[in-house]
């Protein structure tokens, strides 16, 4: 029951999110193949590996550790306080703890899912323009946004259930994404920047500073499994800070 | 009374995007005068005024939070009823929340245009008023027709997030359609906020903008008011 009502309050804004997904890789797909066209000349294999070289994967990836995962992480009993409805879900014969952990198990649910929908999209739908993409190159990608995408929905949750105010928590943590985002980008953290930047690795730019068409023909580089590891630990540190808050508030 | 409810209603969210907005313009600037290798002018005009990223982010995410609220949202936390048992006109509740959230779009738009001369002047050098506020009233224009649009859907989506999030996403995918299709591109007024849209190369060369493209912001003006009355409209209509 708790799984389902997780999902009915996150349940409009996720479903529009993935409209959106969709709508905007369908539109790069079929509206813009000219500039695919002038890729393929350039580059054969960085078109095929287009996922995550061109420019509008880079624009839906700044989308969406700005503005998706933010919009997903919002909610939770300080929002039903404001409502009056906190007091139902307390009186739910669970803990606080389970509440929280599944609400942001469906988070993370959800924002899995619209992490995978470029990577099942652009090989799906490519080849309709004469395109071709492999898959597991698209899958290589899942996992990075994923994981990538953690840390932004702790935020959002963390700053859901310590800021009061409607909208207050989702202004907050956008602004907390996009500065992370401007400041782990050079120049300001070289010569480190690209091992503490969410969006070069999500761009699969985690270890060598090179622009992307000088790089591995397009193709990702390896997995960078230390710093995904730090950065999922960063992730359940947020979480956990935010079930503590909420189980020791009075509401 | 009414005044000061739209302004409470709003009042945190847009003293945080005020101060937010504020510090990255300051920071912003003191970047560009750092790197700069081009004339004052055209250097924070490409700082500012010429970055699509983020002015997409602004465009896209402050009028949406601005406008979200209303009769729509107060009716699923139960405080509907108390908002229309005052003495006054749907339309007048309802228009009052709009000028209040144009009005903090308008202070919005106008921070580069006091932050960046003010700081021009403090660190010895020059830019010109009438400049930057030429570019804040091209923000204000552009961006009163994305306030209208998120308006309505929050007249029309009940749901916390949820006419925000439609809001946002229509933003988004109404820049990129109208933006990289050229057949739809006189649509489009993303050359209109750079300032670009009236010169030959669509670069300006020196970073001042284009001539006011009157016809295109009287469109623009007409679209959003017809827009803020459709969803006042709307909201006369419903059933609370």
């Amino acid at each position: 029951m708790l799984w389902y009502k997780a999902w009915r309050e996150s349940r409009a804004r996720f479903l529009l999110l993935v409209l959106f997904v969709i709508a905007f890789w369908l539109y790069w797909i079929f509206l813009w193949r000219h500039q695919w066209a002038h890729l393929s000349k350039e580059h054969v294999t960085l078109a095929t590996i287009g996922y995550a070289s061109v420019f509008p994967v880079q624009r839906l990836a700044i989308l969406y550790l700005v503005v998706l995962v933010p919009l997903l992480s919002m909610g939770g009993l300080l929002r039903e306080d404001g409502r009056g409805t906190a007091g139902l879900s307390l009186s739910i014969p669970v803990s606080r703890l389970r509440q929280l952990g599944v609400r942001a198990a469906v988070g993370v649910m959800e924002m899995a899912l619209l992490a995978t929908l470029p990577a099942v999209l652009v090989p799906a739908f490519l080849p309709f323009v004469h395109g071709a993409h492999p898959l597991p190159v698209a899958l290589h990608f899942i996992l990075l946004w994923i994981v990538c995408g953690a840390p932004v929905l702790a935020l959002g949750f963390l700053c859901s259930t310590i800021l009061t105010g409607e909208y207050t928590p989702l202004i907050a943590s956008v602004m907390a994404a996009l500065s992370y985002v401007y400041f782990t980008t050079p120049p300001f953290f070289r010569p480190y920047g690209p091992k503490f930047s969410l969006f070069r690795i999500m761009m699969g730019m985690n270890v060598e500073d090179l622009p992307f068409d000088k790089r591995l023909n397009g193709l990702p580089e390896p997995f960078p499994w230390i710093t995904l590891l730090a950065i999922a630990v960063v992730a359940l540190a947020l979480f956990a800070a935010s079930i503590q808050a909420t189980t020791q508030r009075d509401f | 009374m009414l005044w000061w409810k739209a302004w409470r209603e709003t009042r945190e969210r847009f003293l945080l995007i005020l101060l937010f907005f504020a510090l990255a313009v300051v920071f912003f600037y003191f970047q560009a005068f750092r790197s700069s290798t081009e004339t004052n002018t055209l250097y924070l005009y490409h700082y500012f005024y010429d970055d699509r990223v983020p002015l997409l982010l602004f465009f896209g995410l402050v009028p949406p939070l601005l406008a979200s609220g209303g009769l729509l949202q107060e009716q699923r936390q139960g405080t509907a009823a108390i908002s229309l048992v005052l003495p006054v006109k749907r339309s007048r509740l309802l228009g009052i929340r709009a000028v209040v959230s144009a009005l903090q779009f308008v202070a919005l738009c106008l921070v580069p245009a006091v932050v960046i001369p003010v700081l021009s002047f403090a660190v010895g050098t020059s830019y010109p008023l009438s400049l930057a506020l030429h570019f804040g009233l091209l923000w204000i224009f552009c961006g009163s027709s994305l306030l209208a649009v998120s308006f309505l859907f929050s007249s029309v989506l009940a749901g916390e997030y949820t006419a925000l999030t439609a809001s946002v996403s229509t933003i988004l995918m109404y820049y990129y359609v109208t933006t990289y299709t050229p057949s739809l591109f006189q649509l489009s007024m993303a050359s209109i906020v750079v300032g670009t849209n009236t010169s030959a190369s669509g670069i300006p060369s020196n970073g001042l903008p284009g001539a006011y493209p009157w016809l295109g912001l009287s469109v623009i003006a007409l679209i959003a008011a017809g827009l803020f009355c459709a969803a006042i409209q709307i909201a006369r209509w419903q059933d609370f």
